[in-house]
């Protein structure tokens, strides 16, 4: 069975999402911060804390852009119930903005997701390969070819001599 | 193609910053029957918007940051 087989019978039934009680989850409720107002002051306390600087200063470095942290910050705040989707997506730049003040306070070097990436053009991308290959199978597939999957035996392992140990061993 | 709606959200706001701070002379009609002032009527519909608010404090935030470079150097 193929990965996206196995992964198709893993998805939720249709209209499984429709089965849990209304109100059960946070944001089926009135959201916490109504206002753009609310929601950045909300932010900025919780950006300019002093764990939560230690934390997103590791992150930065590691090269994660700063509009897909902003992203998922505010995702996450509606999941929580905080504000609604549409306050957040308004407050992203802000939470971005915030971002980088604490990037450039700490001295980190960060990308904010705007700059453009270097594409080398020696470098072929793993998605356009797995897709050739798909490709390929397909078409042996339809001309009755049968793909050999490179199978892995199990080797057997040459018995080692153990050497004598002990006092009383002959060398 | 996937995309971040962050992403958009914040070059679009960026370059709204950008043409904020460049302010165009508003023309004044003093003849006719539609006499008005052109930039009173912009000063009225100057409403706390809530992008405006975003954008204010975006723009907060930037001056912010270049005290802080300028602090640095």
């Amino acid at each position: 069975m193929s990965v996206f087989e196995e992964s198709m019978f893993n998805a939720p039934v249709a209209g499984q999402g429709l089965t849990e009680e209304l109100g059960s989850t946070p944001w089926q409720h009135p959201p916490q911060y109504t206002t753009v107002d609310e929601a950045m002051n909300f932010y900025a306390e919780r950006i300019m804390s002093p764990n939560f600087k230690e934390d997103i200063t590791d992150v930065m470095e590691l090269g994660v852009p700063l509009t897909t942290l902003a992203n998922s910050l505010q995702l996450g705040a509606v999941m929580q119930g905080k504000h609604t989707i549409d306050v957040g997506v308004l407050v992203t730049p802000v939470i971005v903005e915030m971002l980088s003040y604490v990037g450039d306070a700490a001295g980190v070097e960060y990308n904010t997701g705007l700059e453009k990436e270097e594409v080398d053009p020696d470098k072929i991308k793993d998605s356009h390969i797995a897709l050739a290959m798909q490709k390929v199978k397909k078409k042996m597939k339809e001309a009755g070819e049968t793909v050999e999957e490179p199978s892995v035996e199990p080797q057997e392992e040459e018995p080692v001599e153990e050497a004598p140990a002990g006092l009383m061993a002959r060398r | 193609m996937i995309t971040n709606p962050a992403k958009n959200m914040y070059s679009k706001a960026l370059s709204d910053v950008r043409k904020k701070d460049i302010k165009k002379p508003e023309p004044v009609k003093k003849t006719g029957l539609l006499q008005r002032n052109m930039q009173q009527a912009s000063e009225e519909s100057k409403g706390s918007e809530p992008y405006d608010i975003v954008l204010d404090a975006m723009n907060q935030i930037i001056t912010e940051r270049k005290k802080l470079k300028n602090v640095s150097v």
